[in-house]
């Protein structure tokens, strides 16, 4: 088990669900994106047409530099937010517990101070789920397989039913 | 990893390694440029004006579901270059699979040497254990003329006397690219599979 | 027994790595600008570096930078303590690739810390069963290895005209030449010249040849036997800037180095 592996249940999702989808109604947002610090998606809502796994890895990235900058500068705690205002979006990137990146992107109409807030708001009831998360005992192993073999081919008939079977020995 | 159970969605994360312009992002713009549509995401690259990588490159490849579950793969490279040391450790974190691109000009490979040692590191640092992520060597530019011989950059490497995966490649010309990451991908899903982790 | 000299003449990497090479044991004290620091061999190995109440891998690397000061070199003289377990040539690879390191100065380069010997390890790979059959010592991988010597060669000796890996066949393995020069006619004479003066020598009962030196009014040669392998190398120079004692040392130094690149 990696770490820093998050890994919820299907309850703790919906627990998710549900507070980033009351941050949406609340701010009118045009998304709301959750991702773990390595750039997972975990959650989106909103536009679809938007490249959401990207988003998140920048996201991520962007939230990891700036961590990185308030190392260097002394600051010993994360920069808590970071707002990139744009002229007709504005995305708005929150750190939670320091395993997740909460994005809310939305447009002129809405106020940054009740974004602020209503971000506040959901990462108080997002932590005690990401606490819980952690300190559970590894997951099982997801896939059930009687035999090694049957998941070593599985992923092989996967990915050869995309790119062809071109295998070059070595 | 991370399993999203509601989605039925298995999210894997593998990063492209190595010293400066040993063909990193060629190997992910290749890939890019040889998936489906159905299957590939945009391709994301941080450059500098000098077309290196900046922070990271990256893309999202889906395979058709396993067992249930729909592996999707976010490919990472970093940028090799000895000052952007932070940025690399930051791409490292949460990889599952590493794919260690390696450069086989005969002038090259002190630096191989090297970025392979600063991956330990790295990783060491990122909190993963070294010998939990699914390590996959790729000797690219074996399209050069006087490219090293596999022998002489596993002896540069100081990995002699051990049993690793190693692909040749030539990643400007396609060549290795899709069988090195197909293994990558194997690895790490063996990995999951025996390990749970 | 003590020799002194000064790092203007000769940089401490070179006198270095020429302790480490010849297995030296003993004490070697650089003074530089007031401050002064001792490195301690033992059979060719650096164990213990000193400057003031500092010691090991940091000081080592500090003291690479001093080039100008004066040096003296003792044999014999052991090390109190052992505080650097790293080999030869990883250090000076280190130190010199920190030194040539103008980024960021917090970031320590991945040369700086000592490299490990065995990486396949580090990642949990397993041994391999099978012995390594490819045999590296093919001609192609041999002229190429030598080929890098000597282009490291040439950038070190000043003056340098032209240097060479030749056989007692008279053929030239690996070169590098600054300028149009006939690498083929020049080896196939260096050759010749050695098999005259070995006759000659024999004649004179005067043992065995170790290297030739031909002063003309515009150069040097130099000629050297790889060890006991039938290969020399062969260096010419311009006289008026070269340094005789400079090429000496390279010509030894690299010698061993050549030796090592040639199959065994």
């Amino acid at each position: 088990m990696l770490p820093k592996g998050l890994d919820f249940t299907e309850n703790q999702m919906e627990q998710i669900e549900s507070i980033l989808r009351q941050l949406y109604w609340d701010t009118e947002a045009q998304s709301i994106l959750l991702a773990d610090i390595t750039g997972q998606l975990i959650s989106v809502l909103g536009e679809s047409n938007v490249n959401t796994s990207a988003l998140s890895a920048l996201a991520a990235g962007n939230l990891a530099a700036t961590r990185e900058m308030a190392r260097l500068v002394g600051e010993p705690a994360r920069f808590k937010l970071l707002l990139h205002e744009g002229e007709q979006r504005s995305v708005y990137l929150s750190d939670v517990d320091g395993e997740l990146v909460l994005v809310a992107i939305f447009g002129q109409r809405t106020p940054i101070g009740l974004v602020r807030l209503s971000t506040q708001i959901a990462i108080q009831k997002l932590a005690p789920i990401v606490i819980d998360a952690l300190e559970a005992a590894p997951h099982q192993s997801v896939f059930i397989s009687e035999e090694t073999d049957s998941l070593a081919d599985g992923i092989k008939e996967s990915w050869d039913s995309v790119f062809g079977n071109n295998e070059t020995s070595t | 990893m991370f399993i999203n159970r509601k989605r039925k969605e298995i999210n894997i994360k593998i990063v492209y390694y190595g010293p400066p312009l040993s063909g990193k992002t060629t190997n992910l713009e290749y890939v890019h440029r040889s998936t489906p549509q159905p299957q590939r995401g945009d391709l994301v690259a941080l450059k500098t004006r000098g077309d290196r990588t900046l922070f990271f490159d990256y893309m999202q490849l889906e395979l058709p579901p396993i067992q249930g579950l729909t592996p999707k793969f976010n490919l990472y490279t970093v940028p090799g270059q000895v000052a952007y040391a932070a940025s690399r450790r930051l791409v490292l974190q949460g990889a599952d699979g590493v794919i260690f691109v390696a450069d086989s000009h005969p002038n090259r490979m002190q630096d191989n040497l090297y970025s392979l040692v600063d991956l330990y590191r790295n990783l060491k640092n990122a909190g993963t254990n070294p010998r939990q992520v699914s390590l996959i060597l790729q000797f690219n530019k074996r399209d050069l003329e006087n490219a090293a011989s596999v022998s002489a950059i596993r002896q540069a490497l100081r990995v002699n006397g051990y049993s690793i995966p190693i692909f040749e490649a030539s990643a400007l010309r396609g060549e290795g690219v899709l069988e090195t990451l197909k293994a990558s991908i194997g690895a790490v899903v063996n990995r999951i599979q025996t390990t749970g982790a | 027994m003590a020799v002194q000299g000064n790092l203007s003449e000769i940089s401490l990497t070179d006198l270095i790595q020429l302790n480490c090479q010849s297995g030296m044991t003993g004490r070697l004290t650089v003074s530089s600008r007031g401050r002064t620091a001792q490195v301690f061999f033992d059979g060719g190995v650096i164990v213990h570096v000193t400057q003031g109440e500092k010691s090991g891998q940091e000081v080592f690397y500090e003291i690479l930078g001093w080039d100008s000061g004066v040096f003296t070199l003792e044999s014999g003289i052991l090390t109190p303590t052992q505080t650097i377990n790293a080999r030869c040539s990883d250090l000076l690879l280190g130190g010199l690739h920190q030194l040539d390191e103008k980024s960021n100065p917090k970031e320590p380069a991945p040369g700086q810390l000592p490299l490990p010997e065995d990486v396949g390890e580090l990642f949990g790979f397993e041994k391999s069963n099978l012995p390594e059959t490819e045999d590296l010592s093919t001609e192609d991988t041999m002229a190429q290895n030598m080929q890098e010597i000597l282009m490291e060669l040439t950038e070190e000796v000043p003056g340098l005209l032209a240097a060479a890996v030749v056989g007692m066949d008279g053929l030239p393995v690996a070169d590098v030449a600054r300028g149009p020069v006939n690498i083929e006619q020049i080896s196939a004479q260096m050759t010749l010249l050695i098999k005259l003066v070995e006759t000659s020598t024999e004649k004179l009962d005067a043992g065995t040849v170790q290297d030739y030196l031909l002063t003309t009014d515009k150069a040097y040669l130099l000629l050297h036997f790889l060890g006991n392998t039938q290969y020399f190398l062969g260096m010419s120079a311009d006289r008026s800037k070269t340094n005789l004692g400079k090429m000496r040392l390279y010509n030894r130094v690299f010698a061993e180095k050549l030796i090592a690149a040639m199959p065994r």
